[in-house]
């Protein structure tokens, strides 16, 4: 009865693998970032700074998820909406602030889109009320 | 709940992050080159105006430490005026990332999540939400290193007030400057 061990080593492995190869593309990513910034704020970072935030990130992701599936969860979805992703900065006003006007923009994209084809499409007459619609967190800023 | 994060809101306010601005040369040409870009809030332009004067520029290395040794929040009170409202690396440049690539892009936000989900066969993201997250990781990321160049720039400033040179590696973000600001950042997301 080797084969289920065997089985489960391989499994691991892979399980590593993968995980060695997200992060390593989250460190790309770190690390460009951290080069945009870095011109900005007119400094520089070694290595093993990039190295140290992809990891800092990385446990924030975990963590992230995880209160987002526990939100999804107590809401009794599958689904993790942008409620809950606005529920992960429920301490922190400024970081709310953002989110909430990130959100705003994206619905006012997403409607603005949507108005752009109806243009395109000719003139029919229903017009789209604007700041009525499914403003999700735009509505409840001043709440 | 509403009443109660009502009073929340009353009586906690956010820690100060409130530190002297970096020598904002770029970033504040940045910032007046696309003033209009942050719409919708007066929030922005005041902590724009606020980021004129220099706050604490002289000490910031000293302020920080006194902050960290002593867990009272009264020594972080000295900061009416002092505290942005928004969190460092929107002050600085807000108008990064209007249409920009975050810094994550959204397919590795998503597969970073359901990796870490517990359930991974259920769970799922919303589009919508997708953006948000890597909003909220782009907003993350940014502030860790506008909060490292802040713990740099004020170890430096330190050194110098000492005469020594520090070890000759002028401005390089260091391990040692995310670990000094990394439990206040993880508190504060």
């Amino acid at each position: 009865m080797a084969e289920p061990s065997r089985g489960r080593r391989d499994l691991d492995a892979d399980a590593r693998k993968l995980e060695e190869r997200l992060k390593s593309t989250l460190w790309l990513h770190i690390g460009r970032a951290v080069d945009t910034e870095c011109l900005h704020l007119d400094t520089s970072a070694t290595p093993q700074f990039i190295g140290s935030l992809t990891e800092l990130v990385w446990t924030q992701v975990e963590n992230t998820a995880a209160d987002l599936e526990s939100f999804a969860k107590h809401a009794k979805r599958n689904v993790v909406r942008v409620d809950d992703v606005l529920l992960l900065a429920r301490r922190n006003e400024g970081l709310e602030a953002i989110l909430r006007d990130f959100v705003a923009r994206l619905e006012a994209k997403k409607r603005g889109r949507r108005r752009g084809e109806e243009e395109e499409d000719g003139e029919d007459g229903e017009e789209e009320v604007v700041g009525v619609g499914d403003g999700k967190g735009k509505g409840r800023k001043k709440g | 709940m509403p009443s109660t994060s009502a009073a929340a809101v009353t009586k906690r306010k956010r820690p100060a992050f409130s530190p002297p601005r970096p020598k904002m040369s770029k970033a504040t040409r940045n910032g007046a080159s696309r003033p209009s870009t942050r719409k919708a809030d007066g929030r922005a332009s005041s902590s724009k105006q606020s980021k004129q004067n220099p706050l604490t520029s002289s000490t910031p290395s000293e302020s920080d430490s006194t902050a960290e040794s002593e867990p009272q929040s009264a020594s972080r009170s000295p900061s009416p005026h002092s505290e942005p409202d928004y969190i460092l690396a929107e002050v600085t440049h807000a108008e990064a990332a209007e249409d920009e690539e975050p810094v994550v892009p959204l397919a590795l936000v998503h597969t970073l999540l359901n990796y870490h989900f517990s359930d991974k066969d259920k769970t799922r993201i919303a589009q919508d939400a997708k953006a948000v997250i890597g909003k909220y990781i782009d907003t993350f990321v940014r502030e860790a290193i506008a909060r490292s160049a802040f713990e740099r720039q004020g170890k430096g400033a330190e050194e110098a007030a000492e005469g020594l040179n520090g070890r000759g590696d002028d401005g390089w973000l260091e391990v040692e400057d995310l670990e000094k600001m990394a439990p206040q950042l993880v508190l504060d997301f």
